[in-house]
């Protein structure tokens, strides 16, 4: 490694840090405006009752990719891929469009509202997202030091 | 006080910049410096517990049974759940520096996540449903 290379490297940490200070900085204002929301006297307006709303109203597309991400993030492979990054990542975009197009919603609503296990079809779709991620998005092994 | 319109945009804000930003560090220079790049390796090192994090948002949001297991107590899980995220970040303090943790535990802490956000910090639950030990004794 020459001495370029070195540089070139801290400051690639450098900038990783600083990306991680941006995630923390915005999970820790989620988390304190959640606090707030949770705590003021209007009622149904904290970030769960808007995200529970929505997926109620019909965005299957978060149920979908709150799988696809879980997959993506925590269920490295060690494997080689059998589609490269990029071609899965279309895959798994294009599914998610097609789910917000075609509107699931209208064709599950009846089959599923009157049964007792309601929930079901948000684990069906959660289920889903996670084996579109498992198949098309997952990343490389995980790094066994840093 | 903010409305529920006003608190959608920052949620829906928040998320839609993640994605541009993610993008954009997709096709920057540097490697390794997507979002999806660092939360995987925080949650394969020792603050693995993201992945229980993720499991009891995804049970909170999505799921939820309709008994309340905890009475009329909302905020019994959320200080639980507090509790066991601190336990964990605890536990992964205290692990050796170079620790990599076993793929099949994440599927563990994610299901386990996912159970208590289901069971235990459910949205769907009924408003009132008496428990022997919520029954509330008025004096005559």
């Amino acid at each position: 490694m020459n001495v370029q290379e070195f540089k070139t490297l801290i400051s690639n940490e450098k900038f990783v840090k600083k990306v991680q200070y941006i995630l923390i900085g915005l999970f820790l204002f989620v988390l304190a405006l959640d606090v707030y929301l949770a705590l003021d006297r209007k009622d149904g307006n904290t970030v769960s009752n808007i995200i529970k709303d929505k997926t109620e109203n019909g965005w299957f597309i978060i149920t979908y990719f709150w799988g696809a991400v879980a997959a993506n993030l925590f269920f490295v492979r060690f494997n080689k891929p059998f589609v490269n990054g990029t071609v899965g990542s279309v895959i798994v975009i294009g599914i998610a469009l097609l789910i917000a197009i075609f509107n699931v919603k209208s064709h599950t609503t009846n089959f599923i509202t009157s049964h007792e296990y309601r929930f079901s079809v948000y684990f069906l779709s959660m289920t889903f997202g996670v084996i579109i991620g498992l198949l098309f998005w997952r990343q490389g092994e995980a790094p066994r030091s840093h | 006080m903010l409305d529920i319109k006003t608190v959608e945009y920052i949620v829906f804000g928040i998320i839609g910049f993640l994605i541009l930003f993610n993008v954009y560090l997709n096709f920057n220079k540097i490697k390794n410096d997507t979002v999806n790049v660092i939360l995987k390796n925080w949650a394969y090192s020792k603050y693995f517990f993201i992945t229980f994090i993720w499991g009891v948002l995804g049970g909170h949001f999505f799921l939820g049974t309709r008994t309340p297991i905890f009475g009329s107590n909302w905020w019994l899980p959320v200080v639980l759940v507090i509790i066991l995220v601190a336990i964990l970040v605890f536990i992964g303090k205290r692990l050796a520096k170079g620790f990599s943790i076993k793929r099949r535990y994440q599927l563990l802490l994610l299901i386990a996540g996912l159970l208590y956000g289901h069971f235990f910090w459910s949205q769907r639950h009924i408003p009132q449903v008496e428990f022997p030990w919520t029954i509330t004794t008025t004096i005559p």
